[in-house]
């Protein structure tokens, strides 16, 4: 992963700062939006009306050249038909949305409307997954997305109730994942990423990694899937198993769909023709959160 | 052939515009009136450091200041020396932002506050506009799809049979599976059940009976039973509902009317010569 040019790079930096500056100047929420100039909402994988107004749909799109500078030319096939911003506002006021991106409990994703919580504390419990009323356990026993822990008890990890529900109208869910970002003793930063919940009968090895991939069911000829694998809904609770008190870390939450057709699919099947052999045909739509800092 | 150059128009002009231009530099050179004066008025600088305070919440240093005042009088120059070379003129961002600025004009002669009267007049020759959706309040049994798989079918009759029996509300705590967004929604719209559960959920939602279980509902979750206890209809709302709105939308139209009006006040001092419009690609198709 290339410094300086991901999210969750300038969360590693954050926390990197924070330890020399005693700021995090990087301490944001996550929200998905389109970078289109077209005026237009219209980013689903079927009906994806590009960035430019004068590239949509029609069959030369893909091998448009999009942008050309000194450093890169990119393709017209590589725009990607994203994203949402969701908001966990307690109303819809343009108050209480503000309020809420404010306090950072939000999340991104790159088209489906997927409903995602998250919730860091001190005595989250595997029942808890079991729930009738997740956000109230969830609200209780600790803080939401975007939220803060510290002040470690003596001898315990931070635990997360994490759960999400796939779009009505989308696909199925492959897994649930939790990246934990750190500054380590040295000084430097760290990540890792778990899976802390995935669809079916699939393991997840002792390192956290699930090795089994969820399959894939796109017909891309017809520019189809079925949400015969997968699951519908998924909900867990997590618990750090390499905690160290002593060190600032931050946790978000990665939700990751069935493969599904990517728009150069629709486009193909639609128009009839053959995309450059460069284009991928099929995406994995997802939501990240806004992270859960920990800090000493 | 050789001299075909000089014959050329252009090129003799082209000459006796260097001509000139050299003259000037000799002659025009002596510049006889004054500079013009750029004066940058105490008012003026209190105005760059507000601009400076809104931006970054804090009071310009003195040398952000005079970074300020530095800018000013660069834009000052150039401003001036743009608009003397004329190029101001023929500018479709300059037009856009001189329009803007005259349609604000326009707009900003205040709009005075609307009676009672103006605004129930408003909102009855408007209903369209502020009309609302019919809202449920209802509770609901799960079974998720994901955890019972291909028992769900066997386990909805058992849920069925339960709830028939049940014909007041029922505690149904120990029935179904734990939904992610609860199991009491209130109020919610037609359009908002269509976000959570799908539109095939939504339009059997909006035909159910009141106050008893129905059910099961499909929905790609899986199966819902659902007792609907209030139907809040939609429609014309009365205008305490929804006078904010109102008030908005009566301003604007209001604003619009004047900007009208202006722009006719004005067009009327022009007389408007529009030579003959090319044929539209529509005529021009047909023609062919």
């Amino acid at each position: 992963m290339l410094e300086f040019e991901y999210a969750r790079s300038a969360l590693k930096n954050g926390l990197k700062m924070e330890a020399e500056l005693g700021v995090n100047p990087y301490k944001f929420g996550l929200v998905g939006s389109t970078d289109a100039h077209t005026g237009l909402a219209a980013v689903e994988e079927d009906n994806f009306f590009g960035k430019f107004s004068a590239y949509e749909p029609n069959p030369d799109r893909a091998t448009h050249v999009l942008l050309k500078a000194d450093k890169a030319v990119i393709m017209g096939w590589e725009q990607t038909a994203s994203g949402y911003a969701a908001v966990w506002a307690t109303e819809n006021t343009r108050e209480a949305i503000f309020d809420a991106m404010k306090r950072r409990e939000t999340y991104a994703t790159t088209g489906p409307r997927m409903i995602v919580r998250f919730f860091g504390g001190w005595d989250f419990e595997p029942s808890d997954a079991n729930t009738r009323m997740p956000a109230r356990v969830g609200y209780t026993k600790g803080v939401p997305m975007g939220g803060d822990l510290s002040n470690a008890p003596r001898g315990k990890s931070p635990t997360f109730l994490v759960a999400a529900l796939k779009d009505p109208i989308g696909a199925n869910l492959d897994r649930i994942q939790i990246i934990k970002g750190w500054l380590g003793k040295d000084g430097q930063t760290q990540e890792r990423i778990y899976d802390v919940v995935v669809s079916g009968e699939r393991k997840i090895d002792a390192d956290g990694r699930s090795r089994t991939p969820v399959g894939n069911t796109v017909d891309i000829a017809n520019a189809t899937w079925t949400n015969t694998i997968g699951a519908g809904e998924m909900i867990t609770v997590w618990k750090d198993p390499d905690f160290d008190p002593a060190l600032r870390a931050f946790y978000y939450v990665r939700v990751i769909e069935i493969p599904t057709p990517r728009w150069t699919a629709y486009d193909a099947k639609y128009f009839g023709i053959t995309m450059p052999k460069d284009a991928p045909m099929t995406t994995t739509e997802r939501a990240y959160t806004s992270p859960i800092w920990y800090t000493p | 052939m050789k001299f075909a150059l000089l014959r050329e128009p252009l090129f003799q002009f082209l000459v006796l515009g260097a001509a000139l231009f050299g003259l000037f530099h000799i002659v025009g050179n002596k510049k006889t009136d004054a500079p013009e004066r750029i004066v940058v008025s105490s008012a003026r600088i209190d105005n760059l450091a507000d601009g400076f305070a809104r931006t970054w919440r804090r009071p310009p240093g003195k040398e952000e200041l005079q970074g300020l005042v530095d800018d000013y009088i660069r834009d000052e120059v150039f401003y001036r020396e743009g608009r003397a070379a004329g190029l101001d003129r023929d500018d479709v961002i300059i037009r856009r932002r001189v329009r803007q600025k005259m349609e604000f004009f326009a707009e900003d002669a205040s709009v005075p506050e609307p009676s009672e009267a103006e605004l129930t007049a408003y909102l009855e020759s408007n209903l369209e506009r502020f009309k609302t959706e019919d809202r449920l309040t209802f509770h609901q049994v799960f079974l998720s799809a994901t955890r019972r798989g291909a028992a769900i079918d066997r386990d909805s009759q058992q849920v069925s049979n339960a709830l028939a029996l049940a014909d007041t509300e029922v505690d149904t705590t120990a029935i179904g599976d734990p939904f992610l967004l609860g199991e009491e929604f209130q109020a919610v719209s037609q359009t908002e059940l269509a976000g959570i559960f799908g539109d095939v959920f939504a339009k059997r939602m909006s035909v159910l009976e009141l106050s008893r279980w129905q059910g099961p509902i499909p929905s790609s979750f899986g199966q819902h039973f659902v007792y609907i206890s209030e139907r809040i209809p939609g429609g014309a709302p009365p205008l305490d509902a929804v006078r904010d709105a109102v008030r908005r939308e009566w301003s604007k139209a209001r604003r619009l009317e004047a900007e009208q009006k202006l722009y006719s006040s004005l067009r009327e001092r022009y007389e408007i010569v529009v030579e003959s419009l090319p044929a539209t690609s529509t005529e021009a198709e047909a023609s062919r």
